[in-house]
C-alpha cells in the first residue's frame, strides 16, 4: 500500500515513514504544508495520506481542512488525520461531507504498529475509522443515560459501530457470524430510535451524532 | 500700578475743575453748560472705570483723556484768565477727537496698526500742532487790543497773517484727518471677528458719529477761518452715547455671567455630565463646542472621561484654556474669535468655576476608571494569551518530541522486541496522554477554533456536566475564554453541574446549578464589566456584556 505523509516536524515525518517502511509500506512522499501535500497526493495518488491536524500557517485545523479538500479532488485517496486532541468535534467535522475513506487517530496511536496498519488498510478500503478512545468517552458519558435499555455485547458492538467498522469488521472481531451481528445492530438502532440507514458511514455519522448530543 | 492709581485718583478733581472752569468761561447757558459736564464728565468717569477694570488696555486712559480733552475747548478763550491755563488751552482746545478715536480703535484691547498710528499722529499734529502749539507761537491778545487778556507765556513773535493762515490750514487740514479716523475705525469693524465685532461695535459706531459731526464743524469752520463750536450740543450728546456704549459692553457681560450662574446653579444639584458644556455652548452660541479637562499626565478628557483631542478635531477650532489661580482648569475648543473680548472668559470662569471644578473632579475619576477597567481586561488577556501560548508551546515542542520517540520505539520494537522496549512504548504513551491533558487544561484548542459551545459540550464529554443551553454563534475570544473558563472551573468533585447560557440582546448569560469552588472567577468576569452572583440555593448568575 502507498502513503504520503504530512507533518511539519521533521522528526515525527521521518519518523513515521521509517516505521510504515519498516512495516512493509510504501512511502510515496513527505509533505511539510498542506500546500506540499496537495502536490504531492496529486503526483504520487496514494491509496493513503496521513496527515497531522497542526500544520502552518496557522497551526490549528489546517489538517482537517486539506483532508477535506483532498477528499474531494480525489475520492479514492483516503485522508487518515493524527490528532493530538481528543476532541469528537474535530473527528465530526473531518467525516461530514465525505464519510468514507477518511479515519481520525490520536497521534499516541504511532506506538502501535498494529493500530496504525489496521486504521490505513480500513481507510484504504473506504470505512471510516474514529479512536477508540474518543468513542469509548463518548460511550462512558451516555452509559448511565439512555445506553441503560443496551445489553453489554450490544455495547460492544455499538462501540465498534461508532469507531467506524462494517458489519464485517464487527464480526471478526467479536467472533461473531454476520448474521449475529446484524441482528445486534438492528436491535441497538431501535433501541436508542437511530434511522438506520443502509449506508455504512451514515450509520457512523448517525451513531456519533446520537453519543454526542448532551440532554 | 501705584502710579497709575494716583493717575488716576488724580483725574477725578481734575475733571471736575477743568469742567467747571470750561462751563465759566465759555458763559454757557444752563442747558449748553450741563450738556457740556454731562458729556465730558461721563466719557472721563467711564475710561477711568474701564482703565481700573483693565489696566493693561489703552482704552481706558485714552477715553479719561478724550473726556478732558473735550472739557478743554474753551480754555483758549482769554476768559479764562491764567496764563499757565490760555497756553494749555491754546494746545490742545481740538485734541479730543484724535483722543476718543484712539481709544475706540484700541477698545477693548490691542494697539494701533501701523496705518492706524499713521493716521492718528496726522490728526494728533494738525490739531495740536496746526491749530495749537503753531499759532499760539504767534498770538499776541494785548496786540489785538485785549488788554484784559492774561499773556500768552508761547509768544514769540506776533504774526496775524501767519496766525491766520495756520487756523485755516488746521481746518482744512481736519477735513482730511477726520474723514480718514472715520474710515480706520470702519474699517477695523469690518475687518475684525464677529464676536468681537459684537462688543466694538457700540463704541465705534458712536465714536464714527462724534466724528463725523467733528468733519462736519470743520466744514463750517471754513469761512470763519477759527474752529468753531456750532454743533458742541450734538456732539456732546454722541459723547455720551460713547460712554453709554462702554458701559452696555459691561451689562452684556454681566449679563451673560448672571445667566451662567443661574444655569450652574440650576445645575449644582448634579449635573449630567456634558451638561456644562450644553450650557456653555448655548450661552456662547457655539453648538461645536467642545469642553475638556486636562488630566495630570497631560491628556484631555470629556466630562465622562473619555480621551478626546482639541487640535485634531477641526482646524477651524481655536482652543483657550479657562484659568483658574493661573491654574488651568478646563479648555474650551470653540470657533475663532469666540473669546476676542478677553473678559467672557474671565466671566466664563467666575460664573461657573464651582461646576467646571466639579466636573473635571468628575471628569478625572471617570479617566482613573475607564483606565483601570481597561487594564485589568487587558490583564485578563494577556493571561489569556499566554495560556494559548504555552498550549501550542506543548503541542509544537513537547508533544511533538515525545511522538517521535514513540515512533522511533516502535521501529525498534519491529525490529527486535522484548519486554523493556515494551515497558518503554507503554510509559510513553501515558506521558503522551497526561501531557495532552494537561495541555487541554491550559487551553482548549477547540475552544479557539470552534468556540465556546464546542467546547463546553466538549468538556461534557470527560466531566460530570449537564448542558441545557448554549449559545449557537461566536463571541468575542475574551467573553468566550472567559465563560469556558467560569463553567470548567464550576465543575464539582461530586455531583453534576447543570449549565444554561444564553445570548440574551448583547449580553451571555450564564446559570450554573450544583457549581463547586469558583475560585477567581468573579475577578474574571468583573475584568470584562460582567457581573457574578450567588444566590441562596448555591445557583450562580453570570452576566457578560459581549457587544
Amino acid at each position: 500500500m502507498r502513503v504520503v505523509i504530512a507533518d511539519d516536524e521533521t522528526l515525527v515525518r521521518d519518523g513515521l515513514g521509517l516505521l510504515l517502511t519498516e512495516a512493509g509500506f510504501t512511502v510515496g512522499g513527505k509533505a511539510a504544508n498542506p500546500n506540499e501535500l496537495r502536490r504531492l497526493v496529486d503526483e504520487v495518488r496514494p491509496d493513503v495520506a496521513i496527515v497531522d491536524i497542526k500544520m502552518p500557517p496557522t497551526h490549528t485545523d489546517e489538517g482537517i481542512v486539506v483532508a477535506q479538500q483532498i477528499r474531494d479532488a480525489h475520492p479514492g485517496v483516503g485522508v487518515l488525520v493524527l490528532s493530538h486532541y481528543l476532541e469528537s468535534r474535530y473527528a465530526l467535522r473531518l467525516l461530514e461531507h465525505h464519510p468514507g475513506g477518511a479515519g481520525y487517530l490520536l497521534k499516541e496511536r504511532v506506538s502501535s504498529v498494529a493500530v496504525l496498519a489496521d486504521a490505513l488498510q480500513r481507510v484504504a478500503d473506504g470505512e471510516c475509522v474514529i479512536d477508540p478512545t474518543i468513542v469509548s468517552r463518548l460511550i462512558a458519558r451516555r452509559e448511565r443515560g439512555p445506553l441503560q435499555e443496551l445489553t453489554g455485547r450490544e455495547r460492544q458492538v455499538l462501540a465498534l459501530m461508532a469507531e467506524g467498522r462494517s458489519n464485517l469488521g464487527i464480526s471478526q472481531r467479536l467472533s461473531l457470524s454476520p448474521k449475529t451481528v446484524e441482528a445486534h445492530v438492528g436491535s441497538i438502532l431501535l433501541k436508542l430510535g437511530i434511522d438506520g440507514s443502509p449506508d455504512d458511514h451514515r450509520r457512523v455519522l448517525a451513531v456519533l451524532a446520537f453519543l454526542r448530543s448532551a440532554t | 500700578m501705584s502710579l497709575a492709581r494716583a493717575a488716576r485718583s488724580a483725574f477725578w478733581p481734575l475733571g471736575l475743575v477743568v469742567g467747571l472752569m470750561s462751563v465759566a468761561v465759555g458763559g454757557l447757558g444752563p442747558f449748553d453748560a450741563a450738556s457740556e459736564l454731562v458729556a465730558g464728565w461721563s466719557v472721563i468717569a467711564t475710561g477711568l472705570l474701564f482703565w481700573a477694570r483693565r489696566p493693561a488696555s489703552q482704552a481706558g486712559p485714552l477715553l479719561a483723556a478724550a473726556g478732558l480733552a473735550w472739557l478743554l475747548v474753551y480754555w483758549n478763550t482769554p476768559a479764562i484768565g491764567s496764563a499757565p491755563g490760555f497756553a494749555i488751552g491754546l494746545c490742545l482746545y481740538g485734541i479730543a477727537p484724535p483722543l476718543l478715536a484712539q481709544a475706540a480703535l484700541a477698545f477693548p484691547s490691542g494697539r494701533p496698526s501701523r496705518v492706524e498710528a499713521a493716521g492718528l499722529g496726522l490728526a494728533y499734529a494738525a490739531t495740536a500742532g496746526v491749530l495749537g502749539l503753531l499759532p499760539a507761537l504767534v498770538y499776541d491778545p494785548a496786540a489785538l487790543g485785549c488788554s484784559h487778556c492774561p499773556a500768552n507765556p508761547l509768544l514769540l513773535a506776533n504774526a496775524p497773517g501767519l496766525y491766520d493762515g495756520l487756523n485755516r490750514a488746521g481746518i482744512w487740514l481736519g477735513l482730511v484727518w477726520a474723514p480718514l479716523l472715520i474710515g480706520l475705525l470702519a474699517l477695523q469693524l469690518a475687518r475684525c471677528t464677529p464676536a468681537l465685532r459684537k462688543v466694538k461695535a457700540p463704541l465705534t459706531v458712536t465714536a464714527i458719529g462724534y466724528l463725523a459731526l467733528v468733519t462736519w464743524e470743520y466744514w463750517l469752520s471754513l469761512d470763519a477761518g477759527f474752529l468753531s463750536v456750532r454743533l458742541r450740543t450734538a456732539e456732546a450728546v454722541t459723547l455720551i452715547g460713547v460712554a453709554a456704549a462702554v458701559w452696555w459692553t459691561w451689562i452684556v457681560a454681566r449679563r451673560t455671567r448672571g445667566e451662567m450662574t443661574r444655569l450652574v446653579v440650576e445645575l449644582a444639584g448634579s449635573p449630567e455630565p456634558g451638561q456644562l458644556r450644553d450650557v456653555m455652548a448655548a450661552m456662547l452660541g457655539d453648538p461645536a463646542l467642545l469642553l475638556a479637562y486636562p488630566l495630570p499626565d497631560g491628556g484631555l478628557v470629556d466630562a465622562e472621561g473619555r480621551p478626546v483631542t482639541v487640535d485634531d478635531e477641526q482646524k477651524t477650532a481655536t482652543v483657550t484654556p479657562l484659568l483658574r489661580d493661573g491654574r488651568t482648569i478646563a479648555v474650551l475648543a470653540h470657533r475663532p474669535g469666540l473669546f476676542d473680548n478677553p473678559a467672557l472668559a474671565d466671566e466664563l470662569v467666575a460664573g461657573s468655576s464651582l461646576a467646571l471644578e466639579n466636573e473635571r473632579l468628575q471628569a478625572e475619576l471617570n479617566a482613573r476608571l475607564t483606565e483601570l477597567r481597561a487594564s485589568r481586561a487587558r490583564i485578563a488577556e494577556a493571561g489569556d494569551a499566554e495560556r494559548r501560548r504555552l498550549e501550542r508551546d506543548l503541542h509544537d515542542g513537547a508533544q511533538q518530541h515525545l511522538a517521535a520517540l514513540q515512533l522511533s520505539v516502535s521501529v525498534a520494537r519491529l525490529k527486535s522486541d522484548n519486554a523493556i522496549l515494551e515497558r518503554v512504548e507503554e510509559e510513553l504513551r501515558a506521558a503522551a496522554e497526561e501531557l495532552r491533558t494537561l495541555a487541554r487544561g491550559v487551553f482548549p484548542a477547540v475552544l479557539a477554533d470552534e468556540g465556546l459551545a464546542a467546547a463546553v459540550e466538549s468538556l461534557a464529554e470527560e466531566t460530570p456536566l449537564r448542558i441545557v443551553a448554549l449559545p449557537a454563534t461566536r463571541l468575542s475570544q475574551a467573553v468566550e475564554t472567559a465563560a469556558y473558563f467560569v463553567i470548567a472551573r464550576a465543575v464539582p468533585d461530586k455531583g453534576t453541574l447543570t449549565v444554561t447560557a444564553v445570548l440574551d440582546d448583547d449580553r451571555l448569560a450564564i446559570t450554573l446549578e450544583g457549581a463547586g469552588a469558583l475560585a477567581g472567577a468573579r475577578d474574571r468576569i468583573a475584568a470584562l464589566d460582567g457581573q457574578l452572583t450567588t444566590d441562596a440555593d448555591g445557583l450562580i448568575q453570570v452576566s457578560l456584556p459581549c457587544a
